[in-house]
Formats: structure tokens, C-alpha cells, sequence
């Protein structure tokens, strides 16, 4: 079985988004990037089908600029096979990712294509579900279990107020939510074999897709600056402004 | 809190520099401190530093600076509840060939002479202290119990709080935008919460340094490199208290972290960050990971400790440090504003060094004078050059690269090369000349005669020059030799109180007649020695200084600052006016006899002497002086007459053998006349008294100087050191410096300097015998003395005079 999965480069997680001077969007110059986490889950759940013996291939995806080779040869450490860069300077939107993986999908015949829920940079949770609609096949999304069997793939996937399971005949699409796995640290000769893993280059057009962005931005601007606290000198006081001022107590 | 209008000092940066320099400042000088912090404490490059602490370096000043810092660190939390995560791991340095292993034992004879114990171990024993070490390739290892690691964002809390206890106010989110000046004083702080009028500025600026000087007209030459490491996942067997471990054969460096392994080396390619200024915000922020480039620190990683094949990276950090052109960090008064003070380009050892510097700045920033010798990572060591940020960054960058090589003695730079020559450079590379650089000059080491390859074949042992050295040494001895000394730092002092001025400045009297030449010290308040140099009287009112070419801008700096204000004196560098050539020897009289009409003989220009000579159709400034211990004369010549009169020279020295003669001898000759070099003989730690300089300091005089008080305190009681000459019988020990004296079998100081005499045929090192109740004639000439060299006991002779020509018949003939 052959498995798909995309990766995204992303401002890493551990550090403060900052919004551009101009509003037109997020700083990314001097900004440490890394893999997109909830990619990571996905990645990690791939390796470990592989190593459980049900997937043979682990092919991974990555859209974005020359340094997205970084976070594909991050998959590779961790187990993936070989990647494909397609190599894209500007902001790529969902519906053109979704795109250009169906294009991929369709030469390489991936059984499963996983994915994770939604990038932290953009928040958009649509590419998952657009690639699905593309491709014509099911999908299951913010997967927290994932079981492989009979050319069926059944989900366990967490919704509001519990969980859902569901089963897909395969090829299928499923994103990953946050505990589906704890990703692997990658080992130092891991991270030395990747660097020798094949990892072809191609553009969007060479894929006959057009990435160009079909929404427009009109301002990015950062949240309130959370305002100092008080110090409080009773229960009675604390709860007084509970009610009053915060308005979160009856 | 709101910004103060006015402070008495402002530090900038609140890394662990800026607030080890407030801690101290607040605690121990009770100073009224604001400092400045733009982003948050820590957030520029404190907060990813690896947190090893070293202590040892080839100065012993420096190393003692290190010391403090461990002293503080054990002790920071008792007086401000704040950890430091102190650990006392001791640290390894493993060797794996016999050079590395010759630098080791070179080291622990450095230790021992700085009052460390560093032993040299067995690789079993290195497994013992280790046992996930590969051991099979060492040939041992150093153990130095005493170092440490610490928790560079603990300390820095730590020292914040401390200054809080002591009432220095520090401010989050505060950038400085510039500087109001007053000529060369700041007067006020522009930030963007509002401005602070200010005494004194302490520039802690880390990588931002350079640019927060640029605004008051400073420079700070530092170059961010980028610094890459991984943090691993906890390794099965590794001791909490593991050693951090140096394997600089492998160019690599571990440390224990919570039961896992920081691993990060010194690659030769390294990563320059912007030469530019550095984007804002940077806070808190890190490079991408760069696998591709750390990969040959992961080869060597897993090679010496296997363990780490099947470890899962947790973390990789790749963080910008400040690095320097020559690996040593930037402290000290800014020679072109009047109060600002600098404390950056830690070259990743800021951790270690961060406690003891901040100490040192705060006395620097209370007093203006230094506390102790801190010449090898003084500002005032720089020069124009290195505002040039290209040259800066190569030579860091080379600097960087060789981190972890073998430093072999007398090695030179290869980056930054050429950039500033003497107008005889092509004539002296026709001659074969071997240059070594020395503040950018390009100046001749050595010649190599036909047939020997004209560079530098580097050894731990005697080197390829040793035997074409000897004969120059030999040639200005029996005969005569010609030095290019043209980048010789030179300035004028002029104006109607100049003479009352250098005479309140220099130890020695410089009011002497027009014509005559002084060589003095210039000390600071201690009495301890900061300058060492030639004065000419030219004429009642102007005054000709010449000193070395490393020392350009600290002399000058010391001297202008020293100028009292209203006084009629101007100091100005003259440097690049005149090339000097020092034809030396006892055949000189002869050959410069030959291509001037004047008259050179001893009565009519005795020893001590300036005088103009028509030389080749131009007026030369003649100095009668000597740094070999010949007769000879120092020849400042304009500039672009250097080429024509060195030309006269050799032609009319041709009888006489005369040759261009380089810097490696010119050591060994003033090694055997026992002249003191300052920076190593002679730094701000040692009096004349002690240097044996007594007789050019003019305490007789009751004639006012810097150092006068303190040197009249000092006459009448005993010296706790004294300098004086070593020699050994053993023809093949290589003596560089630092080795450590033995009098009756006990330690008794270091050598300051090391080389050999090919007259007296013997090594000869210069050091400070000490003693804490005194260091008499009897006390030294009573002794059985050894030098531990390479930690081998070598039987060596205390010589109180010059090896050389004691009556001083040569240089006066």
C-alpha cells in the first residue's frame, strides 16, 4: 500500500507570530520555520503503517518555496521513502494545493492520502476536504485512530461531544487531528540517511495547475494586547469583579 | 514604572552581560542604574546559549575573570533565592594525535601557572569519568575538575534580581534610538519611552552592540555567526553529572541536559549572519534548522558516543553569537566617545565569562581604569581597520574556523591579509620575505635564504624559520641588519603645555632639551604599567611618541584621554607619515656613515638622541635607540622616501653583509638583552618596581604623574614579584610562555614570554618570580629554580640581569 503525505512549512510552533509593519500579513523573514504539527501526526502515522507492515511506500508532498526541502527531508528522517518538492515562492491557497495533489494522486495512485487537519499559520482546514471532493473519494477528517484493513480504512474521528468512526473504502483522504500520534524524535543517522533519499522538484505548471490566489487578503492584525492584572485584596473583591466588570459569573 | 529622566549610568541590553554589569554596578558601587532592554531579558542570544562554563584561557587576567564568574554562580542563589543551575561536572578535552596531545600538556602547564589543576588522564580513565564515550582513537584526555555548566537564562534572572535587591531599575521593552552628544560625551539616551540624561553608558548590547556604538560614533567589531546545536532525547546510562566534553579533534562539544546530550561543534565553514544591522524585532528567535550544514557534526557525534544511533533529536537550536576578528571578547572604554563603556562579542563563551566581565565592566565604567590587565579583550586593541565589516567578518569567520584546531605557536592568520603594507613590501619580498600580519600591517618575520620555501611550516616543536632566524639574529650581532618598522604606531604631542603634560603622564621625565629621547611608562592609578614607549623632544613645544604597532589606538587612546582639559597639548597620529627602518648593529655606524654627510659618531650623536640626517637627498628623523641591544638607530623617514633610503642603505651596507632582518628575530635578540615586551613582561597588574623599571620612573623628581601615589605607597615595601630572565641547558625545550617556575620545588609564578637565544645559545623565558613575603636579591638568587615545560620538569638558571652585554658597552659604543 502506498501512502501520500503532504507536508506544510510553517512559522515554527514555538514561536511568536508577528504581523507585518503594512498589515498585509505575517513576518517570516529571521522567523524560524518548521513542519506544520498536525503534518508531523500525519507523517508519524504513515511511518508507523509502514512499520506495522501494511504500507509499503510513503510518498511525501510539499508545496512552497526552495526551503520546504527542509521540512520534506524532516519526513524523510522519520521514515518517509521519497518526496516530491513542488516548488512554489508565493502563498499558495487551499484550493490550489488541493489542486495540485489531486494532480500528483493521479500519476502516482496513492492508496491513502493523509494530511493534517489544518496549518497553524493560516488556520484553513480545507484542504483536506477540497483534495477529497478533487478526487472523488471519501475522507475522514481530524482522525484520532486510524485502522488499515480490506482495502478499508476505519477512522476514529473527534467530534463535539465524542467520537465518531467511520470506514472508507480506500483510496481515501483522512486528516490528522492532534492525538491520533505523538510524532517521533528523528534519529542522528536517520537524519543523515534522508539527506541521500530521493526528492524530485516540479512546478504547479509543469502539473498543469494555477496556484494563483483566488482570495484576497485585506488586512492581518494581531490580537488586543492582553491588559495588565490586578492584584486583589478579598475573595468578596475578586468575586465583585467577576460579576461585574468580567460578567462571567451569574 | 515610569523611565527615569536621569541616571548616573545607563547599561543597554538586559543579556547575561548587561545584567551581570547592573548587578555589580548597584551592589558594589551602590550606582544609580537603569538598564535598557529592548525586547525581553535574555532574548537576544542569552537565552539559546548552550550554558558550558570553561574557565581557563591564555590569559591569565581573563582566566581569573572566568573564575569570578564560577565563584558567583555557586553563590548567586543565597543572596537572591534564584538558581543558577551551577553544576560542577568538570570538563573533558579529549586528544586523538600527538599535536593535540603536546597543546594538552602545554595547557595543563598553563593551568597549573594560572592556580588550576588540570590533569592529563588515560583513555580508560577518560571511559571511567564517561563510559559512553568511545575511547579507542584518544590518546587521553584533560580533566579539569572545577569547570562547570550553568543555565544562562537562570543566571541572567538570577543577576536581575540581584540588581533589583541593589536598586538598579531595568526596563522591558525599551530600545535605544540614539544618543544626544556633547562633542565626544553622551549626554542623554534617546529610547522610545523618552530620553534619560546620563553620566555613563554601558554598551551591553550583544549583536545589536555595533550598531548602539555607530550612533555614538564607536565602533564594535563583532560579526553574529551562526551557532547551531541539538538537544537529544534522554540517553539510557548518561550521568546528571557527566563532564561536558570538548573533542576538538572532532570540532565538537556535549553537555548533559536533562538526561539527554546538547551537542554542537565549530565546523570550518561556519555561517556568517548579516554584516548589515540586525532586523527588529529579533526576539526570542532562531534560524531554520540547517541539517545539511550540522551534518558533519552529526558524523563525528555518533562516532564518539555511539549511544546517540538510535537517540531521537528533541530540539536543534541555530541562534546568531557575537564573534569576534581575533576569538577574544570586546570590553573597555570606546577610544572615540568619552562615557561609553563596552561589554560584547562574547564568542559563545559569554555564559562562563558573564559574571567576572560584569564585575570587571562596573569597576571599568566607576573608576575609567580598568581593574586588572585586560589588554587581550580591550576595544582600544582595534583600529581603523576593523571598521571595515568585510574584513571584520573573514578574519572572524577564520577566527571561528579554528576554535577547535591545534593552535600551534607563531601561527598567523591567512584571512584579511595585505590590508595595510609598507612601502618596502615588494623589495622585502624579493629579499623572501615571511610576513605575519599585526593590525592589519603585512610585517616581515623571517627571511627565507634561496632554496627554503618562503612560509611558514607550523610544528608544535622548533619551526621551519628557526634556522634562518638564527642567522639573522647573527647577522645584527656580529654585523649589521635593517628592520622594517614601519608600522610602528607614532604620534606628535604639540602645543605650549605639552612638555607639562607628557611629564604628568609619563613615569619617567620627559623635560628634557630638545634632542633628546626618553623611554618611560606611562602608568595607571594602581602604578601598574599601560603604555611602554619612546618620547623625542623635537622641539619646546612638540613632542614625537613612538610605540608598538598593536598597541595604535590604546596608546593614543590613554595619552588623549589623559590630556587635562584647558591644557595647550594635541595628540595626533602620525602613523602612515613616516616608514622607519632600524638598522642595527654593530657595523651601523659604518653604514649610515656612508650615505649621510652628518656626523654619526658617539660624540656627536650619542645613545638617547634625536637628530635629522640628509639621507639620499631626504631629511630622516634619526632615533638613537634600541630594542636588540646594538648600537643603532631607529630611521623615521617620510613615507615615500622609505623606498630610496633603504635602497642607499643596502648598497652602502653591501661590505658589511647587511640584510633586511624580520620580527622573529628582533624576539630573540630583545629576549637575550632582557627587554620587556608590554602585554606580556609589562601589563597594568605589574609596577615598574617590579618589572625592574625602577630607575626610568622619576619618584625623585617631585614632579606629579599618574601612578606617583601609588608607587611611593609601594617603595618602601617588599615586592611580592619580580621579573627576571630564565635560561635552560636544555637545547630542545620550546619555551612560548606560561610555563610555570619552580623555586625549591615549589611554585613560584609564570614565564611572561619564551624563546630562545642565539647568542647564548639557550631557550630564555622572562617571568615573575613571586613571593607573598617578599621577593629579594637574596630571595632570588637563593633558590634551585625549574620550569615546568609541557608538564615535563625542566632544570633551568635565574639570571637578575640581561643575558646579554649586562654593561650596556654595545649600545652605547
Amino acid at each position: 500500500m502506498k501512502i501520500l503525505v503532504a507536508v506544510k512549512r510553517v512559522v515554527d510552533a514555538n514561536f511568536r507570530i508577528r504581523v507585518k509593519a503594512d498589515g498585509t500579513g505575517v513576518e517570516l523573514d529571521n522567523v524560524k520555520m518548521s513542519m506544520n504539527p498536525f503534518c508531523e501526526i500525519a507523517v508519524e502515522e504513515a511511518v508507523r503503517l509502514k512499520e506495522a507492515g501494511i504500507a509499503t511506500e510513503i510518498l511525501v508532498v510539499s508545496i512552497g518555496p526552495a526551503k520546504a526541502e527542509d521540512t520534506l527531508r524532516q519526513a524523510l528522517a522519520m521514515g518517509a521513502d521519497r518526496a516530491i518538492l513542488v516548488v512554489h515562492d508565493t502563498k499558495a491557497e487551499p484550493l490550489g494545493v488541493a489542486k495540485t495533489l489531486a494532480a500528483i494522486a493521479k500519476t502516482e495512485a496513492p492508496d491513502l492520502l493523509l494530511l493534517g487537519k489544518q496549518a497553524i499559520d493560516d488556520d484553513s482546514n480545507q484542504t483536506g476536504q477540497m483534495l477529497a471532493a478533487l478526487l472523488g473519494r471519501g475522507q475522514a477528517t481530524f482522525a484520532s485512530k486510524i485502522e488499515i484493513a480490506d482495502g478499508k480504512a476505519t477512522v476514529t474521528r473527534e467530534v463535539d461531544g465524542g467520537l465518531q468512526t467511520l470506514e472508507l473504502p480506500l483510496p481515501a483522504v483522512v486528516t490528522a487531528d492532534l492525538r491520533l500520534n505523538t510524532p517521533r524524535f528523528v534519529s542522528l543517522p536517520n537524519i543523515i540517511k534522508a539527506r541521500a533519499k530521493p526528492l524530485a522538484k516540479t512546478t504547479a505548471a509543469e502539473l498543469g495547475v494555477d496556484l494563483t490566489p483566488r482570495l484576497r487578503t485585506l488586512k492581518v492584525e494581531e490580537p488586543p494586547a492582553r491588559e495588565a492584572g490586578v492584584m486583589v485584596g478579598s475573595v468578596a473583591e475578586l468575586l465583585d469583579k467577576l460579576r461585574n466588570e468580567a460578567k462571567v459569573l451569574p | 514604572m515610569a523611565l527615569p529622566t536621569h541616571a548616573q549610568i545607563v547599561v543597554i541590553g538586559g543579556g547575561i552581560i548587561g545584567c551581570s554589569t547592573a548587578y555589580h554596578l548597584a551592589k558594589e558601587h551602590k550606582a544609580d542604574v537603569v538598564l535598557l532592554e529592548q525586547g525581553k531579558l535574555t532574548s537576544g542570544s542569552t537565552w539559546h546559549a548552550a550554558g558550558l562554563v570553561g574557565q581557563l584561557r591564555s590569559s591569565a587576567s581573563i582566566t581569573q575573570v572566568l573564575k569570578r564568574s564560577v565563584e558567583l554562580y555557586k553563590t548567586l542563589e543565597a543572596e537572591t533565592g534564584l538558581a543558577t543551575g551551577w553544576k560542577m561536572t568538570g570538563c573533558l578535552r579529549l586528544a586523538t594525535t600527538p599535536d593535540r596531545w603536546t597543546e594538552f600538556k602545554r595547557l595543563a602547564t598553563t593551568a597549573r601557572s594560572f592556580g588550576m589543576d588540570m590533569e592529563l588522564i588515560s583513555p580508560e580513565e577518560t571511559k571511567k569519568l564517561w563510559p559512553l564515550l568511545e575511547t579507542s582513537d584518544l590518546l587521553g584526555a584533560s580533566w579539569l575538575p572545577t569547570d562547570g555548566q550553568a543555565s544562562p537564562s537562570d543566571i541572567t534572572q538570577s543577576l536581575a534580581k540581584g540588581a533589583r535587591m541593589h536598586g538598579a531599575r531595568i526596563f522591558e521593552g525599551v530600545r535605544v534610538t540614539g544618543f544626544e552628544m556633547d562633542g565626544k560625551r553622551i549626554k542623554t539616551v534617546l529610547t522610545t519611552d523618552g530620553p534619560i540624561a546620563c553620566d555613563t553608558v554601558v554598551n551591553c548590547g550583544g549583536q545589536w552592540a555595533r550598531e548602539i556604538g555607530a550612533m555614538a560614533g564607536i565602533n564594535v567589531p563583532l560579526q553574529p555567526v551562526k551557532h547551531q546545536y541539538i538537544v537529544t532525547e534522554k540517553l539510557e546510562g548518561l550521568s546528571p553529572d557527566a563532564p561536558t566534553i570538548r573533542d576538538p579533534d572532532r570540532r565538537t562539544y556535549f553537555k548533559e541536559e536533562v538526561g539527554g546530550l546538547v551537542m554542537g561543534g565549530y565546523e570550518p565553514n561556519p555561517q556568517p549572519w548579516t554584516t548589515g544591522d540586525i532586523p527588529r524585532p529579533f526576539e526570542f528567535q532562531l534560524f531554520d534548522d540547517d541539517w545539511e550544514h550540522f551534518e558533519q557534526h552529526l558524523t563525528q557525534a555518533i562516532a564518539r558516543v555511539p549511544a546517540l544511533e538510535t537517540t531521537g533529536v528533541r530540539q536543534m537550536i541555530n541562534g546568531p553569537e557575537s564573534f569576534t576578528p581575533d576569538g577574544n571578547f570586546i570590553m573597555g572604554a570606546a577610544p572615540e566617545c568619552a562615557n561609553m563603556y563596552v561589554g560584547a562579542g562574547f564568542n559563545a563563551f559569554g555564559i562562563a565569562a558573564g559574571g567576572g566581565a560584569g564585575w570587571a565592566l562596573a569597576e571599568w565604567a566607576i573608576k575609567g581604569e580598568a581593574p586588572l590587565d585586560l589588554w587581550v579583550v580591550d576595544i582600544r586593541r582595534f583600529s581603523a581597520l576593523h571598521r571595515d565589516r568585510e574584513w571584520v567578518k573573514e578574519r572572524t569567520l577564520e577566527a571561528y574556523g579554528k576554535h577547535y584546531t591545534v593552535g600551534f605557536p607563531h601561527e598567523e592568520y591567512e584571512s584579511g591579509r595585505n590590508a595595510i603594507v609598507s612601502p618596502l613590501y615588494d623589495r622585502l619580498k624579493a629579499h623572501g620575505a615571511v610576513f605575519g600580519s599585526k593590525l592589519g600591517w603585512e610585517r616581515p618575520n623571517w627571511f627565507a635564504p634561496a632554496g627554503t620555501e618562503p612560509h611558514d611550516v607550523y610544528a608544535m616543536g622548533r619551526q621551519n624559520w628557526f634556522g634562518p632566524v638564527g642567522d639573522e639574529h647573527r647577522l645584527v650581532r656580529d654585523s649589521v641588519g635593517l628592520f622594517d618598522q614601519s608600522s610602528f604606531a607614532k604620534y606628535e604631542v604639540t602645543g605650549r603645555d605639552a612638555a607639562a603634560v607628557l611629564n604628568g603622564i609619563a613615569a619617567n621625565s620627559i623635560d628634557k632639551p630638545v634632542g633628546r629621547l626618553t623611554y618611560t611608562q606611562l602608568l595607571n592609578s594602581r602604578g601598574g604599567i599601560e603604555c611602554d614607549l619612546t618620547i623625542a623632544r623635537l622641539a619646546e613645544d612638540r613632542f614625537y611618541i613612538v610605540t608598538g604597532t598593536g598597541f595604535r589606538t590604546h596608546d593614543l587612546a590613554w595619552i588623549a584621554e589623559h590630556i587635562p582639559a584647558g591644557a595647550d597639548a594635541t595628540i595626533s597620529d602620525v602613523t602612515e607619515a613616516h616608514g622607519t627602518l632600524s638598522l642595527m648593529g654593530p657595523r651601523a655606524r659604518d653604514v649610515l656613515a656612508a650615505v649621510t654627510t652628518a656626523d654619526v659618531s658617539n660624540a656627536a650623536f650619542p645613545f638617547g638622541h634625536v637628530r635629522i640626517l640628509p639621507i639620499a637627498g631626504h631629511d630622516v628623523r634619526a632615533l638613537r635607540v634600541t630594542y636588540v641591544g646594538e648600537l643603532g638607530w631607529e630611521l623615521h623617514i617620510p613615507l615615500s622616501a622609505t623606498g630610496d633610503v633603504f635602497d642607499a642603505l643596502l648598497q652602502a651596507g653591501k661590505t658589511y653583509g647587511l640584510k633586511p632582518v624580520g620580527y622573529r628575530a628582533l624576539e630573540s635578540l630583545r629576549l637575550e638583552k632582557g627587554y620587556r615586551a608590554w602585554g606580556s613582561d609589562i601589563t597594568p597588574n605589574d609596577t615598574p618596581f617590579e618589572a625592574g623599571l625602577g630607575w626610568a620612573v622619576k619618584l625623585k623628581s617631585e614632579k606629579p604623574f599618574i601612578g606617583r601615589d601609588a608607587l611611593l605607597a609601594k617603595r618602601d615595601a617588599p615586592l611580592r614579584k619580580r621579573l627576571a630572565t630564565f635560561t635552560t641547558e636544555r637545547e630542545d625545550v620550546v619555551l612560548l610562555g606560561r610555563e610555570t617556575i619552580l623555586r625549591d620545588g615549589a611554585f613560584a609564578g609564570y614565564l611572561t614570554s619564551g624563546g630562545y637565544g642565539y647568542t647564548v645559545e639557550k631557550p630564555i623565558g622572562l617571568g615573575y618570580v613571586r613571593h607573598a613575603d617578599g621577593v629579594s636579591d637574596d630571595f632570588l638568587a637563593g633558590g634551585r629554580y625549574e620550569l615546568i615545560v609541557a608538564n615535563e620538569k625542566v632544570a633551568a638558571t635565574l639570571h637578575l640581569g640581561p643575558l646579554y652585554d649586562p654593561e650596556n658597552l654595545r649600545v652605547k659604543a
